[in-house]
């Protein structure tokens, strides 16, 4: 699969700011891959998650995403239909109380014709599992449910590329749960999916974990790797995943263990086998 | 269910829904001429069987349609007063201290009154029956002449509608930092004015300073969804006006014109 999107050397400080809020970060990511990126707070995670939807202009280093260059100013607008991006308060992201209206809004900038739209916007319900919705008031739906017709705002414009950034940090664990389910079925359906959080738990079921700190990526590899490296986590400013912690801990009062658990079911197999 | 907002869009299948945004603006504008040019009793009294017209061919509920009307009784009272007292000194019933009510007062008091409650309870017909980017379209067309003087139409329609939507919002946030306000000890109901003023003010920064990150985090919400202000290069084609528009607005400009001979 080749790289759909490839960060160079990116360094990006904000006027007014001396801190550079990217300070050379790398990575590149492959067409229809799940990559969740973690960091702790003022780490840089959303600096980058705007540079990847053009909504910041590159200072230096290289970008390409969805094949186009992104420091051509012409690509602008091509970058920002083929990449979607969904932002942490889903009271912040609504155009319209109307459903139908706000799900509207992407594709008539990006010129869909009129007639198309409506399709649009009962397939991308669909995709988030909220057919039916079209005419409801934004103001009466839950946390969750908001934030899924953020989503569906995002998918009506059918981008290849996804980026959540932190879309979840503002809910009840059942609504939590519903946006995590609606990211993995997007990313089986084909996209290219970003998710970015630092709630750790959220990147088990990734692809690829990528950390990054101060600006600069620290690591990238399988959930696996990075989750039970403690001295890696720690040097993110991260927290390890509860089962992990807990098979360190036992270790070091000397308890042997076949395996390090990543998920609170590998975490149960372990004990049963124990027994 | 939380209250619906008053003045929010119901989706629903009336005459007045159907209508194109910009003939119902246009019509609003009329009629607002016509009340503002009543005078008599009778011509009220046809304002009001008008108004509740509008709210049965909307299909809407008299409570919606009026509610923002009727909270506003305080509001109402004081411009009785006000008027009542101080129009007309010149020939009081009464005269005390700087007190002076008169008939003409009383007249103009009811006068005022009765056009506002009318023009509320019309204007939210014309929210609740229209989705608010209609809305926002409807706002841009009929300011689009003012793009030859350089105004920016389609922005201001933009920031207008988006300001409007973020109302309940705003008050439900306002709503959540009294309440833990009131839990870490301010007093907003203490009849002493002063604890309120001191309970109030610490109230107006975290509120505002949200509705600044709030904008700040929705424009770039609309800007990552390919919103480009007014350099849409696109030329927008808004639809054309059918017989029921029309039809609309001639009604509306003849009950205006009408109005406006008689006074
Ligand atoms: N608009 C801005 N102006 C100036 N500095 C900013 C701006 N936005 C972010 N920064 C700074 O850039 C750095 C990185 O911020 P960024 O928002 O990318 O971090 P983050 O990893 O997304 O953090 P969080 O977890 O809090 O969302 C921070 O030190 C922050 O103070
Ligand atoms: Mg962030």
């Amino acid at each position: 699969m080749p790289d759909v999107i490839r960060a160079e050397k990116l360094v990006y400080s904000y006027s007014g700011n001396d801190r550079r809020s990217l300070n050379g970060f790398s990575l590149s990511v492959r067409q229809g891959e799940f990559l969740a990126l973690l960091g702790h707070n003022g780490s840089g995670k959303s600096t980058l998650a705007r540079h990847l939807n053009a909504l910041l202009e590159v200072q230096q280093g290289e970008l390409t995403v969805a094949f186009l260059n992104a420091k051509d100013p012409g690509n602008v607008w091509k970058i920002r239909e083929r990449t979607g991006m969904v932002f942490q308060n889903p009271d912040n992201q609504f155009v319209s109380s109307v459903v139908g209206e706000d799900l509207a809004f992407g594709p008539r900038n990006f010129g869909v014709p009129e007639e198309e739209i409506p399709g649009r916007i009962r397939r991308a319900l669909a995709a988030v599992d909220m057919s039916g919705y079209e005419t409801h008031s934004t103001h009466l739906l839950s946390g969750g449910q908001k934030q899924r017709i953020a989503i569906a705002g995002v998918l009506a414009s059918e981008p290849d590329i996804l980026i959540f950034d932190e879309v979840t940090s503002m809910l009840d664990p059942e609504g939590r749960r519903d946006v995590l389910d609606t990211v993995a079925r997007l990313h089986e359906e084909g996209k290219t999916v970003i998710l970015i959080s630092h709630y750790i738990e959220e990147a088990v079921g990734a692809d690829r974990v990528a950390l990054i700190h101060d600006g600069q990526l620290l690591a990238a590899g399988t959930p696996r790797e990075m989750l039970t490296d403690l001295d890696l986590l720690r040097r993110t400013g991260l927290t390890p995943p509860v089962p992990v912690r807990l098979y360190y801990d036992l270790r070091s009062r000397g308890l042997q263990l076949p395996f390090c658990p990543l998920t609170c079911e590998e975490l149960e197999d372990l004990l049963c086998r124990l027994n | 269910m939380r209250q619906l907002p008053v003045g929010l869009y119901q989706p629903a299948d009336s005459v007045i829904h159907r209508l194109s945004g910009s003939a119902k603006l246009l019509c609003m504008l009329l009629l607002l001429i016509g009340v503002v040019n009543t005078t008599t009793l009778p011509g009220y009294g046809i304002w009001v069987l008008l108004t509740a017209l509008l709210i049965r061919l909307a299909r809407i509920s008299p409570g919606t349609a009026l509610g923002s009307a009727v909270r506003l009784k305080w509001f109402f009272g004081v411009i009785l007063f006000m008027n009542l007292c101080f129009y007309q000194p010149e020939d009081p019933w009464v005269r005390w201290w700087i007190f002076s009510p008169s008939y003409a007062g009383l007249i103009q008091g009811i006068q005022v009154v009765a056009r506002v409650f009318l023009l509320l309870a019309m204007s939210n017909v014309l929210m609740v029956s229209t989705a608010p980017l209609v809305m926002t379209d409807a706002m841009e067309r009929l300011l689009s002449p003012l793009r030859l003087i350089g105004v920016p139409a389609g922005l201001i329609a933009m920031i207008l509608s988006v300001a409007i939507q973020f109302i309940p919002t705003l008050f439900e946030e306002t709503d959540n930092i009294r309440k833990a306000q009131t839990a870490r000890g301010a007093r907003f109901d203490s009849p002493r004015l002063w604890d309120k003023a001191k309970a109030v003010l610490p109230l107006l920064v975290p509120v505002f300073l949200a509705a600044f990150k709030r904008a700040d985090e929705l424009s770039m919400a609309m800007e990552a969804r390919g919103y480009r202000g007014d350099t849409q290069s696109r030329k927008k084609k808004y639809p054309p006006f059918q017989t029921a528009d029309w039809l609309a607005l001639l009604l509306c400009a003849a009950v205006a014109a009408a109005f406006v001979m008689i006074r």
